[in-house]
């Protein structure tokens, strides 16, 4: 599913998916950075908040301390300047806490406690207020009120003492003052000892001052109006105390109780929040600690991920891709050397990859139909090229009966016009057989059959031959024929394929006269060495005709003359040349033509050869007339082929047997000693082959030579192969007849 | 009849309504809003009462509430400044001989008969304690000589209303739920376990008494007297007090009733000095306070209502509607859902449901839960108030908020102790 999905996308687009997630992946792993260096910030933001708290708390706190330092001054000295001083911290705390930029802490701990130290300063700033009040009041009432209270009393009794005219009224009197005077002393301890046994003495002391004042009016040593004027300075004097006592209170509670309270409670908030500070100091660097950490393994998770990726996708692209393309190509190369057996893969691909391999799968289709296309083409060429050979065959088979009649004809008593015309039918009888031959060489090479024999021969022995077979035709024409050949010091044995040649050559020299009406034909030959092997020039210059330069391409094809008048005018098949042009081919060679019109052609060509050496056996023969007579079994089930060998045994005075197949041949091998088998190879009941294993069997001696119209290679290996000694073709003549045996028999003697 | 609240609310508007146009038609007529000040601390002076007085009295009302010292000081100090001052009778003596306030006449208070024993006698029964120091009941009424004691008169330095016990308070979540009267000790406010997680009242006449049970309970020292302490024993006690400051012993000394709820929900504190509306606001808030019931007896106080010597006139009228309507059942029923307890209950009780009732003053399981004054579920049904009933409670006073004879030594040592 993955993969299909995969395959169906373009190979672009795979590139852009896997470079995109690649830089996904740096783009989160650069964001998680930038994350982190923003937190970091943040942090750094934080920090300085905290730090900025601490000092505002700690300036704060220690601005209420320094008050609360000078409440404790003021209440000592009371100085005016203390009270200013006061309200200059404060001020400074007030402003200290409009500054403070304490939202950012909201919901926190922190918060909280920055909440109650503002509730604790608001309440504070209004004791600054009226400690001044409370103070003054105190001091009022201290200083002034409770002395002035005491004078009135002591001005009184002073008074009374000094105009006292009973000595018992004036000591009672003086016992008051002394009473009062110590009561003011007892006031003044407990104020500033507040020890309640003064607060005790005070009490003591007015209630014994009431009493003497009470006796005096008791004993009617004063009178009332004396006594209430008294009695008035001692409740005033009485009360004059308590106030001062409360006023004392009041000013005590609100310094040692309420404001202590608030600064108390202030420093306590105080370190709580610097408690918190140094916790969340703490907790923001374990939180960065942590944090750090974290990020630190994510980016390094992802980094991870980004190797991992980038190999899968090398994989992937490889596997994918890159291997494909491999296989892709090794496909194409073998397509290249022909070889389609292989499929085509990823034809299902949607990409450029699946693209290429359909054209390739198509290559591969359009290659299979030529392939058939070829065969087809092949199996033509085939059945033409058996179809030659069969009808080579079956045109042999009559042209045997007449070619050998006419040789046989020939050697019988005939007038002169018999004769005549005997020529005549024997030159078409021959023609027939050139066109016949040339028509099968064709065939032979076309198909690819022909195979070049490597054997050493006499090169001026083999043009010796031409010679032999020119001169005479050259005469009669009345033109020159000469051969020349220029070994230049090279050896004069050569291995090769003399027979194709000599045809090459034959059919060159032929041409060459037969379109060369004056002057002459030269066969030239030049050898040159030619690394460790020669090279041999064959050039055939005639001075005939010439051939017109846009004819020239038309030569070498098969059934076809420069101009078709030609093959009127001058005969032949018109396949000579194609045939040499193809012998040459196969010996590595091409002819070549220079040509002017009216001046002459000159056709060359080179071909590479070894030296060699001579067989000793192969060296010479002799052809003797003189024929031993021989013992021979014809094997031949055709009538008249056997007829025309029989004619021509009986005119040569051979002594013969005659079989008319195979089986009857290894009979009468078998019952006879013959010299010779001629041995026919296709025949009913059992062919030449089957008979001459047979006959193989039992004889090695006999000579078994093949006489058939079958002129192939491969017959000819054949019957070789099975244990022939000789290879004759029909049709035979006479002549060839003649000097086979009489060579064989010189071989024998 | 059991009444709901609603019920509750519109009777009290009838009689509210009737009450307005019986007795105070003439201000009505003036148009001219009569306004009291009233100086006193976050207990009574609540915002569902102003406007229920106002509404009811068609007077204006302005409460200034403040700590306690912190009241007391501008009271005694500045008479002018304030019409009715509401706060503990360990502010008499200040005040009185101050010259801050002036005698009630208990002729113009409607209320009077009702009044309970023991502002009257100083016991809620016969077998009540009476309790160590200022008993309200010894400066309650005025006499000829200006002096104040426990002699009936018919002027009185204080109108005797709200009323309750205090103890400590403790989290449960922190500290093991003790047994009232047998385990619970004031003695825990000192001991070691609690060290850095204990609060006090920053108050020298409440809190020294909390500290002096607390070092007594732990055997620390003993008191001849702990409601009239002596030099000696005052310095031994701050002694002690101040090694276990230095020690770091106390988290925090409170001034108002929500910075000592702040104390204990923040867990800046485990136990403290506390009043019952703190004790209520921090379960309000997720605390489980438990209000202790120390096997000493509690610290008691009574509330005082008190008439600036500087108040005359229609204002002085006025403040006397102000302290008849604060006994006429509404505020009691009020301040009981609150856990104080009100000098005439009697006449409350017909305000509140008996559930109420049974939980608040009788002692007994709530047979349902019960909503507190904000409309909060302040107790969940089956709870039983700390410490029982209101007599079970009331019996077991061991020592009064008092101004003692010493308390101007004591000022002085409370400084020391503080800074």
């Amino acid at each position: 599913m993955q993969n299909r999905i995969l395959n169906s996308l373009s190979i672009g687009k795979k590139i852009v998916i896997g470079i995109g997630s690649i830089l996904i992946l740096f783009v989160l792993m650069s964001a998680i950075s930038l994350s982190s260096f923003s937190r970091l910030q943040n942090d750094y933001g934080e920090i300085d908040r905290n730090r900025e708290l601490t000092t505002i708390i700690f300036t704060i706190e220690k601005n209420i301390s320094e008050i609360q330092r000078e409440a404790s001054v003021y209440s000592q000295t009371g100085k005016i300047s203390s009270i200013t001083r006061m309200n200059d911290l404060f001020n400074e705390v007030k402003s200290l806490l409009q500054s403070m930029d304490d939202d950012h802490f909201n919901g926190s701990e922190k918060k909280r406690y920055i909440d109650s130290i503002k509730v604790v300063i608001s309440d504070y700033g209004s004791n600054i207020k009226n400690l001044k009040d409370r103070y003054e009041t105190r001091q009022r009432i201290l200083r002034d009120e409770l002395p002035s209270q005491k004078s009135r009393g002591y001005q009184f009794l002073q008074y009374q003492v000094e105009t006292a005219k009973i000595n018992r009224v004036r000591t009672l009197y003086q016992k008051m003052m002394q009473l009062w005077l110590e009561s003011y002393l007892a006031m003044n301890s407990f104020i500033l000892e507040r020890k309640f046994s003064y607060k005790q003495q005070v009490q003591k002391q007015l209630i014994e001052v009431q009493k003497i004042n009470n006796k005096l009016l008791n004993e009617k040593l004063i009178n009332s109006r004396v006594y209430d004027e008294f009695g008035g300075y001692v409740n005033e004097y009485r009360r004059t105390f308590e106030k001062a006592v409360q006023a004392n209170r009041v000013y005590l509670s609100l310094v040692n109780v309420v404001m202590a309270g608030s600064s108390l409670e202030l420093s306590t908030l105080a370190e709580k929040i610097k408690e918190t500070q140094v916790k969340d100091f703490r907790n923001l660097v374990k939180k960065a600690d942590y944090q750090s950490k974290t990020n630190f393994k994510i980016v390094l998770v992802i980094l991870l991920g980004i190797i991992l990726l980038f190999f899968a996708q090398f994989l992937f692209f490889k596997h994918n891709i890159a291997d494909s393309i491999i296989m892709l190509t090794n496909t194409f190369n073998s397509y290249i050397k022909g070889d389609f057996s292989q499929k085509v893969p990823d034809l299902e691909r949607k990409d450029e990859i699946g693209d290429l391999a359909r054209a390739a799968n198509q290559f591969r289709i359009l290659n299979e139909d030529l392939k058939k296309a070829n065969a087809i083409a092949e199996e033509a060429y085939r059945i033409k090229s058996d179809f030659l050979a069969n009808m080579s065959h079956e045109i042999r088979t009559p042209m045997n009966g007449i070619i050998g009649m006419i040789s046989v004809l020939k050697e019988t008593e005939l007038n002169e016009e018999q004769v005549q015309m005997l020529e005549m039918i024997s030159i078409s009888g021959n023609g027939l057989l050139t066109v016949l031959n040339d028509i099968l060489d064709l065939s032979k090479v076309e198909s690819g059959k022909f195979l070049l024999e490597s054997k050493a021969f006499d090169l001026e022995k083999a043009l010796e031959n031409l010679n032999f077979l020119f001169k005479t035709v050259a005469v009669e024409k009345g033109i020159e024929f000469k051969i020349e050949i220029n070994f230049n010091n090279s050896p004069k044995v050569f291995i090769g394929d003399v027979t194709r040649l000599k045809q090459i050559l034959i059919n060159l020299c032929s041409n060459a006269i037969k379109f060369t009406d004056k002057g002459g034909v030269l066969l030239k030959v030049d050898i040159t060495p030619s690394f460790n092997k020669y090279r041999l020039r064959f050039s055939v210059e005639d001075t005939g005709i010439g051939i017109e330069k846009e004819n020239i391409d038309k030569l070498f094809r098969a059934f076809t003359q420069a101009d078709a008048s030609i093959t009127r005018k001058f005969g032949g098949t018109g396949l000579g040349l194609t045939i040499s042009s193809k012998l040459a081919k196969c010996m590595g060679s091409e002819i070549n033509i220079e040509s002017r019109i009216g001046e002459g052609s000159t056709f060359w060509f080179t071909v590479n050869l070894e030296a060699g050496e001579l067989e000793v056996e192969h060296s010479s023969f002799e052809i003797n007339e003189e024929v031993k007579s021989t013992k021979i079994l014809v094997v031949e089930d055709n009538q008249m082929n056997y007829f025309v060998i029989k004619k021509m045994l009986n005119k040569l005075g051979h002594d013969f047997d005659y079989a008319k197949n195979g089986l009857e041949a290894v009979e009468k091998a078998n019952q006879q000693d013959f010299d010779y088998i001629f041995m026919d190879m296709q025949m009913p009941v059992m062919d030449g082959i089957e008979a001459t294993k047979k006959i193989r069997e039992f004889d090695k001696e006999v000579k078994i030579v093949a006489l058939t119209a079958n002129v192939l290679e491969q017959d000819r290996k054949l019957c070789y192969e099975v244990g022939m000694d000789d290879f004759l073709t029909k049709p035979i003549k006479l002549g060839e007849l003649s000097k086979f045996l009489a060579s064989k028999s010189q071989k024998l003697a | 009849m059991k009444k709901t609240r609603r019920e509750f609310v519109k009777d009290s508007v009838k009689c509210a309504a009737a009450a307005a146009t019986a007795i105070h038609a003439p201000y009505i007529i003036a148009k001219k809003k009569t306004t009291l000040r009233i100086l006193g601390t976050h207990v009574t002076l609540q915002e569902e009462l102003r406007k229920k007085a106002m509404q009811d009295l068609g007077i204006e009302l302005i409460f200034e509430p403040k700590g306690s010292a912190a009241v007391l000081q501008k009271a005694a100090s500045q008479p002018e400044a304030f019409d009715l001052y509401e706060q503990w009778s360990d502010s008499i003596n200040i005040l009185w001989h101050a010259g801050a306030i002036q005698p009630i006449e208990t002729e113009r208070l409607k209320y009077w008969n009702e009044v309970g024993s023991l502002a009257k006698t100083g016991k809620v029964s016969s077998d009540a304690k009476y309790g160590a120091g200022d008993n309200p009941n010894k400066i309650i009424f005025v006499q000829e000589d200006d002096t104040l004691s426990s002699k009936a008169s018919k002027k009185i330095s204080f109108m005797p209303y709200v009323h309750n016990v205090d103890s400590f308070g403790y989290n449960t979540n922190i500290i093991k739920k003790g047994i009232p009267y047998e385990t619970e000790s004031w003695g825990w406010l000192l001991s070691p376990e609690h060290k850095g997680k204990v609060g006090l009242v920053n108050a020298p006449t409440i809190g020294i008494f909390d500290a002096a049970l607390a070092a007594e309970a732990n055997g620390l020292m003993k008191f001849k007297d702990m409601g009239n302490m002596t030099i000696d024993e005052i310095d031994q006690l701050f002694k002690i007090l101040m090694k276990k400051k230095e020690e770091g012993h106390f988290a925090g000394f409170w001034s108002s009733v929500p910075q000592s709820t702040d104390f204990i929900v923040d867990k800046r504190v485990h136990l403290q000095s506390m009043f019952s509306p703190g004790v209520s606001a921090a379960r309000g808030r997720g605390t489980p306070v438990t209000y202790a019931s120390p096997k000493e007896g509690y610290r008691a106080w009574h509330g005082v209502m008190c008439l600036s010597s500087k108040t005359e006139g229609h204002v002085k009228d006025a403040a006397y509607e102000y302290m008849n309507w604060w006994l006429s059942g509404y505020a009691g029923a009020f301040i009981a859902r609150q856990g104080y307890y009100i000098t005439n209950y009697e006449r409350s009780k017909e305000l509140m449901d008996k559930v109420e009732y049974d939980y608040w003053y009788n002692g007994l399981p709530a047979a349902s839960e019960l909503r507190g004054t904000d409309g909060k579920i302040s107790v969940l049904k089956g709870e039983i108030r700390d410490g029982g009933s209101y007599i079970k409670r009331f019996s077991n006073v061991a020592v009064w908020n008092t101004v003692m004879n010493n308390y101007d030594y004591s000022l002085e040592k409370w400084a020391e102790f503080l800074s």
